[in-house]
C-alpha cells in the first residue's frame, strides 16, 4: 500500500504546466486523481468541438482550442486587454498513465477528460482461493 | 511637466488597481462578493464588449453553466448580470491536484451607451459563452424648418 502512494505520489509531481505560448489564454483547470485515473477538466468558453484538438506526443499532452464567438458589432474591446483568440495548455504526464485510452467530453464550454492508469498500476483485487 | 506627470499618474492607478484587487480578495475570503463592473477587479467571467451604430454586443465567458444560472436585467443604461456556477460535487472529491476553476456566484454591472433599446435585448448562452445583444435607438432626424 506505502508503494502505491509513492507511486501517486510521483505523478503529482509529473502533472506540470510545460509552457504558455505567446497570444494564447491559459485555461484554468482542476485535475483530480483517484486510484484508476486522472480527471482533467479545463474551462473553454467559447470553443467548439470542431475548435479543439488534443495531442498527446510522448508524454506530452497538449490542449488546443480556437475561440470562436459571433460578435456582430466587429472589433470588441475585451476587459482584460486584447481578447485571446485560442486557449493553450499543455501538461507533462506520467508513463504511469494509458494515453491510448483517454476520454474527452466537451460540454457548454467544459472540457472533461478522464485518463486511466495503465492495467499495472491500478490497484488489482486478489482473489484467495478456497484451501 | 506634462511629460513628468505620466509615471507618477501610472503608479498610481496600478497602486489603486493593486488596493482593489487586495479587498476584492479580502471581500472574497469574508464571503462577500465586490461588484466590480468593467473595473477588471474581479475577473470571473471575462467579458467583452462590442459597439457599432446598430448595436451594442457583450460576451461573457462563463462555461459550464445552464442559461436559467444567469439573472439579466437592464436599468437604464446599466447591464447587470447575476449568475451562480455551482462545480458538480463529484468533481471536488478528495484527491485534487489542482483546482483553478471558479465555483461560486458572481455580480457584474455594465455600463451600456445611452441610447440603447432596453425592451428589445436578446440573450443566448452558446459553448459556455452568455451572449447578448442590445440594439441602439436611431438618432433621432433633424427637421427641416421652411422659412415663410
Amino acid at each position: 500500500m506505502s508503494n502505491q502512494n509513492q507511486m501517486i505520489k510521483q505523478d503529482n509531481k509529473e502533472i506540470r504546466k510545460t509552457g504558455i505560448p505567446h497570444r494564447a489564454a491559459r485555461p484554468n483547470v482542476d485535475i483530480y486523481e483517484d486510484k484508476q485515473g486522472i480527471t482533467l477538466i479545463a474551462d473553454l468558453p467559447g470553443v467548439a468541438t470542431e475548435g479543439l484538438d488534443i495531442q498527446v506526443d510522448q508524454e506530452i499532452l497538449s490542449i488546443d482550442a480556437q475561440i470562436d464567438i459571433p460578435m456582430p458589432s466587429g472589433q470588441d474591446l475585451h476587459v482584460a486587454g486584447t481578447r485571446p483568440t485560442r486557449y493553450q495548455r499543455s501538461f507533462t504526464i506520467s508513463n504511469e498513465l494509458d494515453v491510448d485510452n483517454i476520454e474527452a467530453v466537451l460540454k457548454n464550454g467544459v472540457l472533461a477528460m478522464r485518463i486511466p492508469k495503465r492495467e499495472q498500476y491500478q490497484p488489482r483485487k486478489i482473489n484467495i482461493r478456497a484451501a | 511637466m506634462f511629460l513628468r506627470q505620466h509615471p507618477l499618474e501610472d503608479s498610481l492607478l496600478h497602486q489603486f488597481r493593486h488596493m482593489e484587487r487586495e479587498m476584492d480578495r479580502m471581500l472574497g475570503a469574508v464571503g462577500l462578493k465586490h461588484s466590480s463592473g468593467l473595473s477588471g477587479a474581479s475577473n470571473y467571467p471575462q467579458i467583452s464588449l462590442a459597439t457599432s451604430a446598430e448595436q451594442v454586443d457583450i460576451a461573457l465567458f462563463a462555461a459550464g453553466m445552464d442559461s436559467d444560472a444567469f439573472d439579466i436585467t437592464v436599468d437604464r443604461n446599466h447591464l447587470v448580470v447575476h449568475g451562480k456556477r455551482v462545480l458538480p460535487k463529484e468533481e471536488q472529491a478528495e484527491g485534487a491536484l489542482r483546482k483553478e476553476r471558479f465555483d461560486g456566484e458572481f455580480h457584474h454591472v455594465i455600463n451600456l451607451p445611452e441610447d440603447i433599446d432596453e425592451t428589445r435585448v436578446d440573450a443566448r448562452y452558446e459553448n459556455g459563452v452568455l451572449l447578448i445583444s442590445i440594439p441602439r435607438r436611431e438618432p433621432p432626424k433633424p427637421i427641416q424648418i421652411k422659412i415663410q
